[in-house]
């Protein structure tokens, strides 16, 4: 993201062209100062008034020009920051899918909103101002030199010691920054945590413990910008000093040779006001380059946020014979003991297979280590002989679709929902939710809030539709009944089970007059996992189920 | 609290801020007089003159950084103050609505409220409250200098500052229009964000990274526009301003020199005016320019901090006779969920509600607990409405078992104690009930187990079980319980449902599955039937 930094160039390139156009017109301007002055100190009438139409007409002129200026201006910060944002999320769908954990989410967020803002108010809002202003430098450099060298010399040393003395000072201020940052990023959690949790901080009326913790999470926030802004004042009276030291030495050395050299009173005034233009953008000038250096940590930030290890995967498949776990331990990275040791399991091409179990006993790890959202502690899992972390990514990824029980329910209508944006036959997405009982939904309904308009039930059986119209080889079930009345499972396990794919189905639930359709049953306890062919026994452990 | 008040609680802090703020207006004056005494070497004509000009000129020169500084510590405490107090009474507001009135917007907009919109206060409050004291004060210092020169030139200053303040009143309802769409764009952004960052990793698994980025452009694209937009009416504002102010600067050095061609003026008092009203003029235009930041600024404090207050409800819960359901409809904007219900539930009676899932068993539940009370027709507990039954007394002695279970980035014992005292025989029973205990036993630190991110590194059925547990802990009288099975085994669900009869409470559960069983155990049974399908 650095290297982006500054935004979009074309458009830059395009506000700095007009910007010293802009300054070049009021130069002339002020040159005409001089020239009417002098006129003045001769007693030419005339020439004052001649003088005074032309000074006239450029100032319509650059009315005309400074709104010409406002469009090319807001241009740059909209193309800067859809460049930017779309890179941004580009970026991130590129991660890779062991990297994409949702504690990331808020930061994510973060970065997109508050972090982009402050982007753009401090860093690109202040290109344009910093342009700007060195270009009202240089102009007022040139009409300097109109008048002597040697003062333009002086103003050159002043621009060298600004550079020099800016670059050393806005240490503390960077610091702060990012302390900021980080009390903002504590303060978002905790707010987040807060609206995820409404229901529940209000039943048990949690509200006053919360709001002291509030309280405590807002003071930090706002006691570390007051730290930035206390070190910013420093940083900028420093400055300030360094630079009224500067500002003065030159306009009183100007003065004075300008009274031994005898030069017009004209040139004097004109130089003067152009001096008097950049005494304003060069006081600005500091705080500016500090800010502008200061919110860079924030895109180092980010590329911290984006990167990602360099995935080293090569080998393509283009089609799924047979998943094979070979004596692999499963678990978390951040858990020492694995959750399932030595775990043997194979999957063939169309085999139906049933994982049961204990709620908590593993099962969905074993669906995890498939998807890749955790690698195995020990061994390793392979597709026809190939270990899957060898695989080109999206050649994997595109073998499997997963049923879950939370389920992501975006805002977009229910046909968008089920066919997550592809382009898929209207017909075919109406027998998939006729097939998972949902035949009464219309296509074009508008799911809002994460589904907070349809039901428990509604949403795992929209999840299924979604795998049933998309194409891949495997379907992974991750306990996809249990939000589900019986007659309806029963006849989505019987619909899904007659498919003509591979099916791995992990559940809780199970109904007896299907059990002999599975190929293989694997039952998961006491953090093993072992293979059973006698359905009375996976029977008799479900004492209450019954079709 | 109106803005208004919450500055007079910060008495203190404000006067000061008032005196630093006050204290800038010198320097733009002292600048412009340390430029004229420069120019005033050029009259003096021996060195000791010179020599008292430098010295005059420095001193000028050279105070307003010391008083800037001064000024900026004395403002930057009061700034601390004012956010802390803003970011906890839109807090408060947020806090003060109802599970109902909660639901009515997405947490992107209250999320938006905490962060984005506070920072918007943040940057043009303080801002503009600075610049406009900064602005009129040295407009009023400048002015009275000014009438000591050319009282003419005054008259006309104050002309051009009407005609500045005219151009700002004519853009302020556009500007604030825009504004506002600009903060309308940014929430459904948020709500976009949330939608891509939720679900990345099914969004992966699908392989359709490129579909969810068409719309995420799309709504930058809207957003940035919007942004564009109101960015051109600033600026266009501010670009009138200037050039009127800038035009009328000529003017009156164009003026000045007439005058002086006519020896109506000498040369030193040319200089001072034409500095003099390009300050004033500057001021004046930055001035107005933050009178509408101003205001804008105001009116999204009134938006995230003001509250409705709504009428208090004030019976106090009893439930020791009936609580008894009548005619009982409920509608979700245009679909019927519940149409003419009626029944009755007596103390300690174990109610079963079954149906097809969309038939309204949690809307159901929801009217019943308090949670949704749009509903038409009457609930009434003990002669009283549930509607006129204060919240407080209701939560005492109701618990409520979600569907959604929520979990705090805290330890499994605080997750179920919450803020109740802890007594470990109590919490050690109903972490049995629950069939938790040889799991906790498992874990090296226990029950402190610290939970992260709303438990992601526990399973379904355990989020489920510690969702149960926290109401079994605290005990309530009445207990509501929405699927209390869906993500558990069948011999865990039984263990639990065993444990919910068991209790000697009113137990109103809703469920889809062990149907047969349940039947068995429950005194009564409620069925719901899909209103307007054919299932």
């Amino acid at each position: 993201m650095r290297k982006m930094k500054l935004g979009h160039i074309p458009w830059l390139i395009i506000n700095t062209i007009h910007t010293i156009f802009m300054v070049s017109l009021s130069g002339w301007n002020i040159y005409l100062l001089k020239v009417i002055t002098d006129y003045g100190l001769n007693r030419q009438m005339d020439d004052v008034l001649r003088t005074a139409q032309l000074m006239m007409l450029i100032m319509i002129g650059s009315l005309v020009l400074d709104s010409i200026g406002t469009l090319l201006k807001s241009k740059y910060l909209e193309a800067s920051l859809k460049q930017l944002k779309n890179h941004y999320i580009h970026r991130l769908m590129e991660q890779d899918i062991t990297q994409l954990q949702k504690d990331q989410c808020n930061i994510y967020r973060s970065n997109l909103t508050n972090d982009f803002d402050r982007f753009e108010e401090k860093f690109l809002l202040n290109i344009l101002e910093t342009i700007h202003m060195s270009s009202r430098f240089l102009m007022a450099v040139v009409i300097v030199a109109t008048v002597s060298i040697y003062l333009v010399v002086v103003a050159f040393m002043m621009l060298v010691i600004f550079v020099v003395v800016t670059s050393k000072t806005n240490k503390p201020v960077q610091k702060s920054e990012a302390m900021k940052s980080k009390s903002l990023q504590a303060y978002t959690d905790f707010v987040n945590e807060t609206l995820y949790g409404f229901e529940i901080i209000k039943q048990h009326q949690l509200e006053n413990l919360r709001h002291l913790s509030f309280i405590e999470k807002a003071t930090q926030v706002q006691k570390d910008n007051y730290t930035v802004d206390k070190s910013s004042t420093k940083v900028d009276g420093l400055n300030n000093f360094i630079q009224t030291t500067i500002i003065f030495t030159l306009i009183i050395a100007g003065i004075l040779f300008a009274r031994s050299a005898q030069a017009s009173l004209g040139s004097l005034i004109m130089v003067a006001t152009s001096f008097g233009n950049v005494m304003w953008p060069l006081q600005r000038f500091t705080p500016v380059i500090t800010q502008m250096k200061g919110i860079l940590k924030v895109l180092d930030e980010f590329d911290k946020n984006l990167s990602r290890p360099i995935i080293d995967r090569h080998t393509h498949v283009n089609r799924f014979e047979m998943l094979m776990f070979n004596h692999c331990d499963l678990g978390y990275e951040d858990d020492p003991n694995p959750i399932l040791q030595k775990v043997i399991m194979s999957v063939q091409r169309k085999e139906k297979i049933l994982i049961v179990g204990h709620s908590g006993a593993g099962k969905s790890t074993v669906l995890k280590t498939i998807r890749q959202s955790i690698v195995p502690k020990n061994g390793i899992v392979t597709l026809d002989g190939i270990d899957i972390f060898d695989i080109v990514p999206i050649d994997y990824y595109s073998l499997f679709t997963t049923v879950d029980q939370i389920g992501f329910i975006f805002n977009g209508t229910i046909k968008e929902n089920v066919t997550m944006y592809q382009d898929i036959d209207e017909q075919r997405v109406k027998d998939s939710l006729f097939q998972v009982g949902l035949s009464t939904l219309e296509l074009g309904e508008v799911l809002r809030n994460n589904g907070a308009n349809v039901s428990g039930g509604q949403r795992a059986r929209l999840m299924l539709a979604r795998a049933l119209c998309l194409n891949a080889e495997v379907i992974l079930c991750d306990e996809i009944f249990s939000s589900l009345e019986q007659p309806i499972a029963h006849s989505i396990e019987k619909d899904i089970l007659s498919l003509e794919k591979t099916i791995i189905n992990v559940s809780h639930i199970i109904f007896k007059d299907h059990l002999h359709l599975y190929d293989k049953i694997y039952i998961v306890e006491q953090g093993l996992i072992r293979q059973t062919s006698d359905i009375q026994e996976v029977w008799s452990r479900m004492i209450l189920t019954e079709a | 609290m109106t803005l208004i008040q919450l500055l007079k609680k910060n008495k203190k802090q404000l006067t000061l801020y008032l005196i630093g703020a006050f204290m800038t207006t010198i320097s733009g004056l002292f600048f412009t007089f340390a430029l004229s005494n420069a120019f005033g070497i050029i009259e003096e004509v021996d060195t000791t003159g010179i020599l008292r000009r430098i010295a005059i000129v420095l001193f000028f020169a050279f105070t307003p950084i010391f008083t800037q500084m001064l000024s900026r510590f004395l403002r930057i405490g009061f700034m601390r103050d004012i956010l802390i107090q803003v970011r906890t009474l839109a807090y408060e507001k947020i806090m003060t609505h109802s599970y109902e009135s909660f639901k009515k917007n997405p947490k992107e907009h209250y999320m938006s409220m905490l962060v984005s919109d506070i920072n918007l206060f943040e940057k043009d409050f303080f801002l503009s409250f600075l610049n406009i004291i900064y602005s009129f004060g040295s407009f009023i210092l400048g002015s009275i200098v000014l009438l000591f020169i050319s009282p003419l030139v005054a008259l006309a200053t104050l002309i051009v500052s009407i005609i500045l303040f005219t151009v700002t009143k004519l853009f302020e309802p556009i500007a604030r229009k825009t504004k506002r769409q600009t903060q309308e764009a940014n929430a459904d952004y948020n709500v976009q964000l949330t939608n891509i960052l939720n679900g990345m990793e099914v969004i992966k698994l699908y392989h359709v990274e490129e579909n969810f980025k068409r719309p995420f452009e799309s709504i930058v694209i809207t957003l940035e526009n919007i942004k564009k937009r109101a960015f051109r009416i600033d600026e266009l504002q501010s670009n009138l301003n200037h050039w009127i102010a800038g035009t009328f600067q000529m003017l009156v050095y164009i003026y000045a020199t007439y005058l002086y061609i006519q020896n109506g003026i000498t040369l030193t008092s040319l200089i001072l005016l034409f500095n003099l009203i390009g300050q004033l003029v500057w001021s004046m235009i930055s001035g107005f320019n933050f009178i509408n930041r101003f205001k804008t600024s105001i009116d999204i404090y009134n938006r995230i901090t003001q509250t409705q207050s709504n009428p208090k409800a004030v019976q106090q819960l009893t439930f020791k006779e009936k609580l008894s359901v009548k005619k009982l409809s409920f509608s979700y904007t245009d679909k019927k969920i519940l149409e003419d219900l009626n029944f009755t539930i007596k103390p300690k009676d174990k109610v079963l509600i079954v149906g097809p899932s969309g038939a309204g068993k949690t809307t159901l539940l929801n009217c019943l607990a308090q949670n949704l009370s749009s509903y038409e027709g009457e609930i009434i507990i003990d002669n009283h409405e549930l509607k006129t039954i204060q919240t407080e007394s209701f939560l005492k002695t109701c618990g409520y078992i979600r569907q959604q279970h929520f979990l705090f980035n805290d330890s499994i014992k605080n997750n179920v104690i919450l803020a109740s005292p802890y007594n470990k025989e109590k919490f050690d029973k109903v972490m049995q009930d629950v069939d938790l205990s040889d799991w906790i036993d498992t874990l090296s630190t226990k029950e402190d187990h610290i939970l992260e991110q709303d438990g992601l590194n526990i399973s379904g059925g355990q989020r489920q079980r510690i969702s149960i547990a926290r109401e079994l802990y605290h005990d309530r009288e009445v207990l509501f319980v929405d699927e209390p099975s869906a993500s558990l085994d069948d011999q865990t669900a039984q263990h639990i449902y065993d444990t919910l009869l068991s209790l000697d409470k009113t137990l109103i559960c809703v469920s889809h599955r062990h149907l047969d069983y349940l039947s068995k155990h429950f005194d009564t049974k409620i069925e719901l039937k899909t209103l307007g399908a054919s299932t």
